[in-house]
Order: C-alpha cells, then sequence, then structure tokens
C-alpha cells in the first residue's frame, strides 16, 4: 500500500499530539487540583486559627479586661499610680514611696516584663493597719504588683510618752514597715533599657 | 460514472473489456506480447481504472476448517501462514468466516514462481489506477446469493469462457467446494459425483444457476440468466472484491508494523489514560470549588468578628501574666492568718521580715507573757501547735525559745519585767 507510511505517519503525528493535549490537559488539571487541595487545606487551618482565637478571646474575656484595666498592656502614669497610693495609706499613719526606674526583666529566657521597683515606707499604730494597707494595694493598685519584701519591726516602746499621745487621741508609732514591690506589665524583648 | 478496463485473465487467454460489454483485446497465444499490446491501448486512457479479474484452472483458492481458537491462538496461526507465505513471497489475500457455528480460514497465496506474478507486476506498473483484483469463482458465490437466494444448500454455477467452454462452481452456503472447467455433461456429473463421497445429499438440494444457452438436462433446479455478461456486469459493478489481496510483506516490514501498531495502541492508550486522569482531577476540583467558596466565607465573617483584635500579642499577654501568677510570691494571705493567730494566743510580735526568695519564708521574733498558773512551755507549745493547724504544709523552725533555762542563763520565776523573746522560721511549701 503506497499510503500506509503516510497513514502511519499521520497517524503517529496525531496521536502524538493527541496525546501532547491530553498530557497539557492532565497537567493542568492536576495543577489545579493540588492548588484547591493546598488552598483548601490552608482556609481550614486558618478557620480553625481564628476559631481558636475567637475561643480564647471569650473565654479569657474578664482576665483581658483586668488586664486592660490594671495598665499590663500600657503602665498608669507613675504620677497616678502614686495618688491611688496616698488614697490608699487609710489608717496608717505615714507613707512614703520611692519608684525606681524602670528597667526590662527577663525570666527563663521567655517572658520578658517591664519591671519597676516601688519602696514604701509605713509607719502605723499596729500591724493590722499595715495587713490592710497591703490588702488595699493588691485589689487596687494600677498595675501587677508582686511583693519582694516586706520587714515589719516595733517603733516605740510604751512609755508615758506614748500613753499621753494615746490620751490625747494621737498613734504613736508602734509598728514600722518596710514594703518593697515589683510594679510589672508586660515587655517585649525588642524593648530598650 | 467512467466505465472501468477489466482485463479477463484466464490460463490460456487475456480479453480486455471497457465496461462489461464493449470487448477491447483479445490474445490468445504470446502473453508477453499481449502486455505490450495491451500497454498500448490502456495508456490511451491512463486515467480508467483498471480491475484485474482472474479466472483460472489452478486452484488458488483454499479453505481450511478451523477447530475451536481463542483470540491469541488464532492470531498465533495467524503468524504462522504468514511466515509460510513470507518464505515463498508474492500476493497472498485471507479472511475468516464462520459457517453452521463452525470456523474456516480461506486464502489466496500467488506465490513469487507463479505465472500471475509476471501479470500482477505489470498491472502495478500501469499509470492507471487499481480497480483491485478479484478472483471470479469466488466473486461468484456472491452473484449466486445475490441472483438465487441467500441458503446454506448447494449451489452452482454455470457461465461461459469464451473459448475453452464453460466453468462451474459449486458452493454449499460461504464454503466453496470446487471449481472446474468442463467441456460438456460428462465434466459436470463427475464433479457432482465426485462431491457426493463427501456430500451425498448433493443431488438432492443443488440450486443451478445457468449463464450458458444450452443447460444440461440433468441438472434439477435450474435458473437460467438469458445475458451471458450478466457476472461481468456484476463483477464490473463491484466496489471491491470479497478478499483483499496485497503483496506478502517481509517479516521485518511485518515487525515494524506491529512495532508501529503496537505504539499507536499505547499512545492512545496514555491519551485515553490522561484524559480520564484529566477529567477526574476536573471532577475533584469542581467538588472543591464550593468548599472553598464555603470557606472562605467562614474565613470574612471569622476575621469580621476580630476585626481589630490583635490575638497574638493578647495571647502573650494572658500567658505572661499567668506565668507571672504561678510564681509563689504572695506572702499577704500568710500574714493576715498569722497576725489572727497572734492576736488570739496573746503574743507581740516584735519584728517580722520577709523576703523575696524561691521559698515562701517568714522569720519573726515575738513576745510572749507569762501568765501566772500556766508554764511558760504549754504556752509556746500550744502556740506552735496552733501555727501548724494554720499552715498544715509548712515547716515551723525555733530559732529561739522563750524560757532563758539554759545553764548559762538566769531562770526565774515569776519572769522579769522584760517578757522572753522568742524566735521562729515558716517555711511555707
Amino acid at each position: 500500500m503506497k499510503f500506509e507510511p503516510f497513514l502511519m505517519l499521520g497517524l503517529g503525528c496525531g496521536f502524538t499530539f493527541g496525546l501532547w493535549v491530553t498530557l497539557n490537559f492532565k497537567n493542568v488539571q492536576s495543577t489545579n487540583f493540588i492548588k484547591s487541595t493546598t488552598e483548601k487545606r490552608a482556609l481550614q487551618i486558618q478557620i480553625k486559627s481564628l476559631e481558636d482565637d475567637l475561643i480564647f478571646l471569650r473565654r479569657h474575656q474578664k482576665e483581658l479586661e483586668f488586664l486592660f484595666e490594671k495598665g499590663w498592656f500600657i503602665p498608669k502614669n507613675r504620677l497616678i499610680a502614686g495618688d491611688v497610693l496616698e488614697k490608699l495609706r487609710g489608717s496608717l499613719n505615714n507613707i512614703q514611696y520611692t519608684f525606681e526606674p524602670e528597667t526590662i526583666k527577663c525570666l527563663e529566657e521567655t517572658y520578658t516584663f517591664k519591671s519597676t521597683k516601688i519602696v514604701l515606707e509605713v509607719r502605723a499604730l499596729l500591724e493590722s493597719d499595715i495587713y490592710a494597707f497591703l490588702n488595699r494595694v493588691s485589689d487596687k493598685f494600677p498595675g501587677i504588683l508582686t511583693p519582694q519584701e516586706i520587714i515589719l519591726t516595733r517603733g516605740e516602746e510604751l512609755s508615758e510618752k506614748t500613753l499621753l499621745m494615746l490620751r490625747q487621741n494621737k498613734r504613736p508609732d508602734f509598728v514600722r514597715g518596710k514594703l518593697v514591690f515589683e510594679w510589672f506589665a508586660m515587655g517585649t524583648k525588642d524593648h530598650e533599657n | 460514472m467512467k466505465k472501468k478496463f477489466l482485463l479477463y485473465l484466464t490460463d490460456e487467454e487475456v480479453t480486455l473489456y471497457k465496461g462489461a460489454n464493449e470487448k477491447l483485446y483479445t490474445c490468445k497465444e504470446n502473453l508477453k506480447d499481449a502486455q505490450q499490446q495491451l500497454q498500448n491501448v490502456l495508456s490511451n486512457s491512463p486515467k480508467v481504472s483498471l480491475r484485474l479479474l482472474i479466472d483460472r484452472n489452478h486452484q488458488s483458492i483454499q479453505e481450511e476448517k478451523l477447530p475451536f481458537l481463542l483470540p491469541w491462538d488464532r492470531m498465533r496461526f495467524l503468524s504462522h501462514k504468514k511466515a509460510e507465505w513470507q518464505t515463498q513471497g508474492g500476493y497472498v489475500g485471507f479472511h475468516f468466516f464462520k459457517q453452521k457455528r463452525e470456523a474456516y480460514f480461506r486464502w489466496v497465496h500467488v506465490s513469487q514462481k507463479d505465472s500471475l506474478i509476471s501479470w500482477l507486476s505489470w498491472v502495478k506498473s500501469l499509470p492507471n489506477p487499481s480497480g483491485g483484483i478479484f478472483f471470479v469463482p469466488l466473486e461468484a458465490g456472491i452473484f449466486l446469493k445475490k441472483t438465487l437466494s441467500v441458503s446454506n444448500n448447494y449451489q452452482m454455477i454455470l457461465y461461459p469462457l469464451s473459448s475453452a467452454g464453460m466453468r462451474h462452481v459449486i458452493f454449499k452456503g460461504n464454503r466453496l467446494l470446487l471449481s472446474r472447467l468442463s467441456q460438456g455433461e460428462e465434466d459436470l456429473k463427475s464433479s457432482l459425483h465426485f462431491l457426493s463421497r463427501t456430500y451425498p445429499d448433493i443431488h438432492e438440494s443443488l440450486d443451478v444457476l445457468s449463464l450458458i444457452k444450452e443447460t444440461p438436462s440433468f441438472l434439477p433446479h435450474v435458473k437460467i440468466l438469458s445475458d451471458p455478461q450478466a457476472l461481468l456486469s456484476f463483477l464490473s459493478a463491484q466496489k471491491r472484491p470479497s478478499l483483499s489481496f496485497s503483496q506478502s510483506s517481509s517479516s521485518s516490514l511485518l515487525r515494524l508494523r506491529v512495532a508501529a501498531g503496537v505504539a499507536l495502541l499505547s499512545m492512545l492508550f496514555l491519551t485515553g489514560y490522561n484524559v480520564y486522569q484529566g477529567l477526574d482531577y476536573k471532577r475533584k476540583v469542581l467538588t472543591l470549588s464550593p468548599e472553598i467558596g464555603f470557606l472562605k466565607d467562614r474565613v470574612r465573617y471569622l476575621n469580621s468578628l476580630l476585626k481589630n483584635t490583635n490575638v497574638p500579642t493578647l495571647r502573650t499577654a494572658s500567658e505572661h501574666y499567668h506565668y507571672l501568677r504561678a510564681r509563689p510570691l504572695n506572702p499577704i494571705e500568710a500574714f493576715e492568718k498569722l497576725s489572727f493567730l497572734l492576736k488570739k494566743q496573746e503574743i507581740h510580735l516584735e519584728n517580722l521580715r520577709w523576703l523575696h526568695g524561691q521559698k515562701l519564708e517568714i522569720m519573726m521574733s515575738l513576745v510572749m507573757e507569762d501568765k501566772i498558773g500556766e508554764p511558760l512551755a504549754t504556752h509556746f507549745e500550744r502556740f506552735l501547735l496552733a501555727c501548724k493547724d494554720l499552715f498544715p504544709k509548712s515547716q515551723i523552725h525555733v530559732i529561739k525559745g522563750p524560757f532563758n533555762s539554759s545553764i548559762r542563763e538566769i531562770f526565774k520565776t515569776p519572769s522579769p519585767t522584760s517578757l522572753p523573746l522568742a524566735q521562729i522560721k515558716i517555711i511555707f511549701p
């Protein structure tokens, strides 16, 4: 057959072209499928993450509100904090406070905090006055405080002078206290000292 | 429609027709000269196709009954046959057919040594397009079926040959039983007698179609056609021969064809497979599309809920706060409890010291009133027991007792004006 080689050649070319076209079609569809699968997986992960965020916000709503109120993210002004301490002194005879410069404190290389040391020197008639003050401060201070040092000592001895003062409704400084707190707020590692 | 050239070849004569009725040339003797003269005739009409009609005494058409063969066994059988033909070269045509649930293989092989080869080569060399190669006895079977009726009975056709008398061809259904030249009744009788040994019922169920004027009288069921050229007209009008006849290809060519066929089939299979896979991927993508749309909507909705909220910062803040709270640092609660206890036990606190460290420790000095009628040791012990009840998991260390009872101290009762001083350390867990 004269036409057989041409027929075979034509069929070969046609089939090769067809194979190339179908291979291309398959590759395109395969790429589309992989893209779709990846997109779906990414979206599922994103949704999971967003849902986790929502659950976290719902569960920690009160805590976060408390932290906002306490100035955990942006510490309150020292003037405000000092004013609060004055207001919380209650039945203390005397209170003196010192706010030391803010430092950055790293704990366990993971947790970084802004830390301000507050030294309070108080005088009172009874130690219960100081305990009450400590309670008030831990509740109402506009920040998160952790005690570092508490020293209570007997101040003035019971004497005629102090008895006279008591008779005159004056409150002798029977107890003196040194209270050292650390005022913590959230910090970042790249925070400058 | 243009009339074809019909070149009718017998063992003794070559006749060229134009159409079925117009006889152009006849040659009986020197066939080599005939080719030259025919070429001259045909060259006048090079575009008219030439059909070769072969009608020889030589039994070139052969049939073989086959046992039941599976397709691959049939392929093997065919490949053996082809190999056999290839060794002899020449031209070959074959086909399988079935009759009464039995398979038959029919073939025509014109070997390289056959005198017909020179005619086939000559026809091939002509510029006239090929009109096909027809074996007249074989085509006569089709003519019979058209003229009589399709039957599995015995059928015979009698047709005239220009010089050598007449030819009779006998069929049983599709099978060709015999093709023979005959001069008269005796030849016909001997043919039928010969066949009756294998087919004893041939005399009873034989239908005859005759194209000759003087049909032998002993034949039953004879149908006579008045036109002796009817078979030639039929052959001229046939579109293609019942047996495709071509040059026997060499084994390497055959292998090449097989390889090409396999390659084409493989490509076809791969093409189909690719299309299937592509469509499958497409279907999956179409299934995924609405899911992705839904997920995107969900993401948009959740993002709208979390708008302007920096959750990672909030998480970090919460984590930091919890870490700080988890550190056991706050002694205020312990102080309060201790204060209540001291008041109850009528013990005066002299000093209290708590320093931030790894453990929660309170160091305190206290003075105890020496009660009349109660030993100081009992009072102190009661205080220590109360402390233990208050802080059950803590360790209480007595640094200094309020007794002044060692051998180097002054021990006197009632106690002097200054109250006895005790010093204890409480270590919380």
